[in-house]
């Protein structure tokens, strides 16, 4: 028995030590071929992004083309080049990358869309969607089907594609799509902007989920959608809490003059979270008969309703202050006159700068 | 007699055989794991842009809370890194933990403090706050200065003040990385829901060149001890962490750096004060409440947010940080130990909890046993020498081959250390390690079983250059 053990612990011994070596060895030469391909990388990175740069400052499509032209052979180092640009510079400039993209590599990545790698087709997805244009809306329409995370670079990639059907696609797929999170379509839809308005518009009379309705609403403040505020009045009453949340928050970012009435009505909501943004919307608007509703929120047992409150109170000018004060100066509600003595020093905080 | 006495020999020795194989077999399978994961990362993360998370309205803001307890020699940089960090939304919490050193006054001067009467909601009972400080130099500041109750109790008292729904927790002497918030929130972008804790990698900033609060130059540092910690370390972040993250049974996200849903934070009653592992507690505790609550939950760890700390150069304190560390993951895991086994709990408690209890909580003991017998049979005279002999150097082999692994994950990954000798010191270290430093540290180990035994609570003495020193070197 101890003979076998032995014997098996020289040849465990002896594969590792191979492997060991062989495995330290890879590391090393690969660190070697590395170090290489970065220097050379560098100093082709500094020539194309010379040539790249004249052509965006000259406007010079032509310039564009020929510098396409010829360093086509190097994607990587082009890819790079162009994407750095990408982050920086829009209008004429943009237009001049995209030829580049247009002449040197669309027809490799247009390829890579079809690989049989997750990695390579995501990749792909997320560079056309940097330089997309309406002829690309088929083929990532096709992605659209494809894994999760594909499916949302697609999704992203379609929003700046400059048509409304891209859009209209995209918004399809959000209220079909129960896969991944809808949370991650919210932030590729913000992306859109106003484009978004007259989808957004009709996704709401659809009466969807509670969960994609709070998004909706959502998406109408955070853009915001100015025109779609008339529409949100009949959910401030819809029995999901964060719908009605959502919806005071909307209202409160719109800042619109005809949703005064109903953020007085929703400051009394049974949900303290729905109360804090009604109170928070009533500061945004600055009307001074909200100083009641205002002065009664910073007596609220919910410490956010008195923050939002104290806020609102603090943009009403010298009666929203001299409410506070009152508040400061009372006995009986230790917390809310905490809330006020914070603000009134904020205010003077703010007054010695 | 000698029979029996022969009897136990073999049956310490086949079982210490047979753990030490299998916990370096489950390290081989987390590594691989991590391999495979740590490329598919960087492979599925190419050309994400990052400043698009600046123009998007669902970005959570974040409040960082950093305990500082007798920290004045790195205070400074590390706030100032925190307020250069590049992020929507965000607020610096700085909890002075009842220093006796001139922790507060030197950010006070620093910083122009003034005492502010910010109110905020006490969710989680503390220890009493003495004042709360502001900067008008930077809004986005706050200092609490407390009365000391260690640090789970200073990370209440900063999620007591935090206002946004993400907190951010990390250690007042580490230094993050400019856009680490950036990547580490992108979880909770895209899965808002589920996605409970994300933590990031932690790496030590001994050797490194550190200016403006942020490390311009990676190095290695010159103390052999941080060099074996070094080594450590990536093979625990860049091996353990990541494989077990991709397994969804992840239970520690480090202290130095973690981000956390806040509301969910709070269900939970903060973190216990009467534990030294908070951070490691924190964690098991909240994928316990999910389990409870049938909630589907998420913590993820994201190999790429750096966050630089510094490492212990002498035996006497690395050796009270470890033990420390040990009492902590201790105390956490018998804690929770209704987990263990129980199908309730799903993946954390039929492989994580085994895996923590068997082999991080237990093994230090099993790894003592096995020398304190290999020295006893070398004394009675009960062992074949070559077969030890070469035993040990397969034990050797198989630790450096953990290791190599570690680093070609590190290679293939992130690459931070930019020279080829630095591999190759590492690798070097990597082998040295088997040679009485992983002894040392199995029997610091082991020895917190018996400080916890005896109730021992303190944290121990940490002595610190301070980054600011470090940066005067070549």
């Amino acid at each position: 028995m101890d003979d076998v053990l032995s014997v098996l612990v020289t040849y465990i011994f002896l594969f590792l030590l191979l492997l060991s070596a062989a495995l330290f060895l890879f590391i090393l030469l690969r660190r070697l071929v590395i170090q290489h391909r970065e220097a050379v990388f560098r100093i082709r990175y500094l020539e194309i992004e010379q040539e790249v740069l004249q052509a965006i400052a000259a406007g010079d499509i032509s310039a564009a083309v020929a510098a396409a032209l010829k360093h086509r052979r190097r994607p990587e180092v082009l890819t790079q080049v162009l994407v750095n640009f990408a982050e920086m510079i829009s209008g004429r400039g943009r237009e001049v990358l995209r030829t580049i993209f247009d002449h040197a590599l669309k027809r490799r990545f247009l390829k890579d869309l079809r690989s049989p790698f997750v990695a390579r087709r995501l990749r792909a997805t997320r560079l056309i969607g940097l330089f997309a244009a309406s002829s690309e809306r088929a083929l990532l329409v096709d992605l659209l089907r494809d894994k999760p995370i594909v499916r949302l670079a697609a999704a992203n990639a379609l929003t700046h594609v400059p048509d409304r059907e891209s859009l209209a696609l995209v918004f399809e797929a959000f209220e079909k799509d129960s896969g991944p999170d809808i949370h991650a379509y919210a932030n590729i839809i913000f992306g859109a902007g106003q484009r978004i308005e007259p989808l957004v518009r009709e996704a709401l009379s659809k009466n969807p989920s509670p969960e994609r309705l709070s998004l909706l609403i959502e998406l109408v403040g955070a853009i915001p959608l100015r025109s779609l505020a008339p529409l949100l009045p009949p959910f401030t009453r819809h029995p999901d809490k964060e719908v009605r949340i959502k919806t005071a928050k909307a209202l409160a970012a719109l800042r619109s003059p005809d949703s005064f009435d109903v953020l007085i009505e929703m400051a009394a909501d049974k949900d303290w979270e729905v109360q804090a943004q009604a109170l928070r919307g009533l500061g945004n608007l600055r009307n001074p008969e909200a100083l009641e509703v205002l002065s009664k929120g910073l007596f609220s047992p919910a410490w956010h309703v008195r923050w939002n409150a104290r806020e609102g109170l603090l943009s009403l000018g010298p009666e929203g202050v001299r409410r506070l004060r009152e508040a400061a100066e009372q006995k009986e509600d230790r917390f809310a006159a905490d809330m006020a003595r914070m603000a009134l020093e904020t205010l003077s905080d703010t007054r010695g700068h | 007699m000698d029979g029996a006495l022969s009897f136990l020999f073999q049956a310490v020795t086949y079982t210490v055989l047979a753990f030490f194989f299998l916990v370096n077999s489950f390290y081989l399978l987390f590594l691989l794991l991590s391999l495979g994961g740590v490329i598919r990362f960087r492979r599925m993360n190419r050309y994400v842009p990052l400043k698009d998370i600046f123009s998007n309205p669902m970005t959570k803001p974040i409040s960082i809370i950093a305990p500082a307890f007798n920290e004045e020699a790195s205070i400074l940089e590390s706030v100032r890194s925190l307020l250069a960090l590049e992020y929507p939304l965000f607020e610096v919490i700085v909890v002075n933990d009842g220093s006796s050193d001139a922790t507060l006054e030197t950010l006070v001067r620093a910083f122009d403090l003034r005492v502010t009467h910010r109110v905020f909601r006490k969710s989680i009972d503390t220890a009493p706050i003495r004042a709360i400080y502001a900067s008008p130099k930077d809004r986005k500041l706050l200092v609490v200065d407390k009365v000391n109750g260690k640090k789970a109790d200073a990370l209440n008292a900063g999620l007591n003040v935090a206002r946004y729904p993400l907190f951010c927790a990390i250690d007042a002497d580490s230094l993050i990385e400019r856009d680490a918030l950036l990547k580490v929130v992108r979880p909770f972008l895209d899965d808002p829901e589920r996605t409970v804790g994300v933590g990031g990698i932690i790496r030590l900033s001994n050797g490194c060149t550190i200016r403006g609060g942020q490390v311009v130059r990676v190095g290695m540092p010159r103390n052999p001890l941080a060099r074996f910690q070094v080594v450590e370390y990536l093979r625990a972040f860049l091996g353990g962490r990541m494989g077990m993250s991709l397994l969804n049974c992840l239970l520690i996200i480090s202290g130095a750096f973690g981000v956390f849903r806040k509301d969910i934070a709070l269900e939970i009653g903060g973190y216990r004060r009467d534990t030294i592992g908070e951070d490691m507690d924190l964690v098991v505790r909240l994928r316990r409440h999910c389990h409870e609550r049938r909630r589907p939950f998420r913590i993820a760890f994201i190999p790429d947010p750096i966050c630089w700390t510094e490492a212990p150069e002498n035996l006497r304190v690395l050796a009270r940080q470890r033990n420390r560390w040990h009492r902590g993951l201790i105390e956490s895991l018998v804690h929770n130990i209704k987990m263990l086994f129980n199908p309730r709990y799903g993946v954390t408690g039929l492989l994580a909890m085994p895996f923590y209890v068997v082999f991080e909580m237990i093994g230090p003991l099993i790894e003592v046993l096995g020398y304190v017998a290999f020295a006893a049979f070398l004394v009675t005279g009960n062992i074949d020498h070559p077969f030890a002999v070469r035993f040990f150097l397969l034990a050797v082999l198989y630790g450096t081959l953990l290791s190599l692994v570690a680093v070609m994950l590190e290679e293939l990954s992130f690459q931070r250390y930019p020279r080829l000798a630095d591999i190759v010191v590492i690798v070097a270290f990597g082998v040295l390690e088997n040679f009485l430093f992983r002894q040392f540290l199995a029997f610091v180990r082991a020895k917190a079983f018996l400080d916890l035994f005896r109730g021992k609570t303190e944290w121990g003495k940490m002595e610190r250059k301070g980054f600011s020193l470090k940066e005067e070197r070549p």
